[in-house]
């Protein structure tokens, strides 16, 4: 019963880890991994070297009406 | 665009694609120091030698005077590291940034229309974001002075450097770079005035002047000098412009490349700044002579004191 409980328990992790992972990579805040294709992007300290890195092509952002 | 908070609320990258078909990118930082911004700088054009963009470096006077840090990671420019990449993915920040820039695009409806049909959207964003709301409400209402103490009496020589290695190594690559010296609002300007630290800004203006021409929109002007209230179009704060006042200032400086409407900004340089300076000590010596009950309600000490709560809490 303790083993399949602390089964259960890695499992969640594993399964929260990489949700937040793809939440991450997709939502892309410091757009890093699709520079400049969302429409709102954070700067932050951390991550400026990474954001400029990864601007190498830059698409233009969307339109708004 | 290299600035701090005030650029990154003032400048829309939408605005400015609508208005000139090309993109913005804001690399701007809170609370940005001289250091931190020539650091900026410098990693775009190691990253990126041969580029062909033009340049926005907005100037902060406060932080200017008073930052003197620099709070960023180490660089390495050849690729995104293992540690970047982990702390993108796996970090809270990056967690939590994600999440608030989801509820952002739900609601300025640029991601799942079909959200909007759900009705669900509004009443997470408002959950979501109460305490943002609650920061802007206290800013506007409250506090319009947030900010602006300077503690420091002089300018601070580190700052005057680095800006003057920006434009160094902006002349060594030949890259078109506009300056901006951060937009504030007339009561910042006022307190300046009041805290006797005027004559520190206008030193500072006139070295800055020295080194590279700038836009300076900080001076008292037909937009600026409404009160702070959530009817006003033109600031969000004392220190903080909106981006109905970027998008103005954007038309006038990248896409005519000249300033025409000199009655709420001018192009500077080391000619024509003692005049302005002249102009703009008039400028606000009259408003604090024409309004006496502005100045005493917002000028009083207890202000400085609550202001402190303030960023001793949010930031």
């Amino acid at each position: 019963m303790f083993k399949t409980k602390n089964f259960i328990f890695l499992i969640s992790c594993i399964i929260l880890t990489v949700a937040i992972a793809f939440l991450n990579y997709f939502t892309d805040p410091f757009g890093v991994f699709t520079p400049a294709a969302g429409s709102y992007t954070y700067s932050d300290r951390e991550y400026i070297y990474a954001h400029i890195k990864s601007h190498k092509n830059i698409p233009p952002p969307p339109t708004t009406s | 665009m290299i600035g701090d908070s005030n650029t990154d609320i003032c400048f829309d990258t939408n605005d400015f694609y609508n208005a000139t078909q090309k993109t913005l990118i804001k690399y701007t930082l809170n609370g940005i120091s001289a250091q931190e911004q020539y650091e900026v700088l410098k990693a775009y054009l190691t990253v990126h030698p041969d580029t062909k963009s033009k340049f926005i470096i907005s100037i902060n006077f406060s932080s200017y005077v008073d930052n003197d840090y620099n709070y960023l990671p180490k660089f390495y420019p050849d690729k995104i590291t293992l540690q970047e990449l982990f702390s993108l993915l796996f970090s809270i920040t990056a967690a939590k940034a994600s999440l608030e820039t989801i509820l952002w695009n739900m609601e300025n409806k640029y991601l799942f229309s079909l959200v909007d049909k759900i009705r669900i959207n509004k009443y997470l964003t408002n959950f979501l974001t109460c305490k943002k709301l609650k920061i802007k409400y206290e800013a506007r209402e409250i506090f319009p002075n947030l900010r602006i103490k300077i503690y420091t009496p002089e300018l601070n020589p580190k700052s005057i450097y680095y800006l003057n290695k920006m434009t160094k190594l902006l002349k060594e690559k030949n890259i078109k770079c506009y300056f901006i010296l951060n937009i504030v609002h007339t009561y910042t300007l006022a307190n300046f005035y009041k805290s006797g630290k005027w004559n520190l800004y206008m030193d500072f203006k006139k070295q800055f002047s020295q080194l590279t021409p700038f836009y300076d929109f900080s001076f008292v002007n037909e937009y600026n000098q409404a009160p702070i209230t959530f009817s006003n179009i033109y600031f969000q704060d004392s220190m903080h412009p909106t981006n109905t006042y970027g998008k103005m200032v954007l038309e006038n400086i990248v896409e005519k490349d000249y300033m025409d409407n000199t009655s709420f900004g001018m192009l500077i340089d080391k000619n024509n700044i003692d005049n302005a300076i002249n102009m703009q000590t008039k400028r606000i010596e009259k408003f604090i002579k024409n309004n006496p009950e502005i100045i005493n309600k917002y000028m009083k000490n207890e202000i400085d004191d609550l202001t402190k709560k303030v960023q001793y809490k949010y930031y």
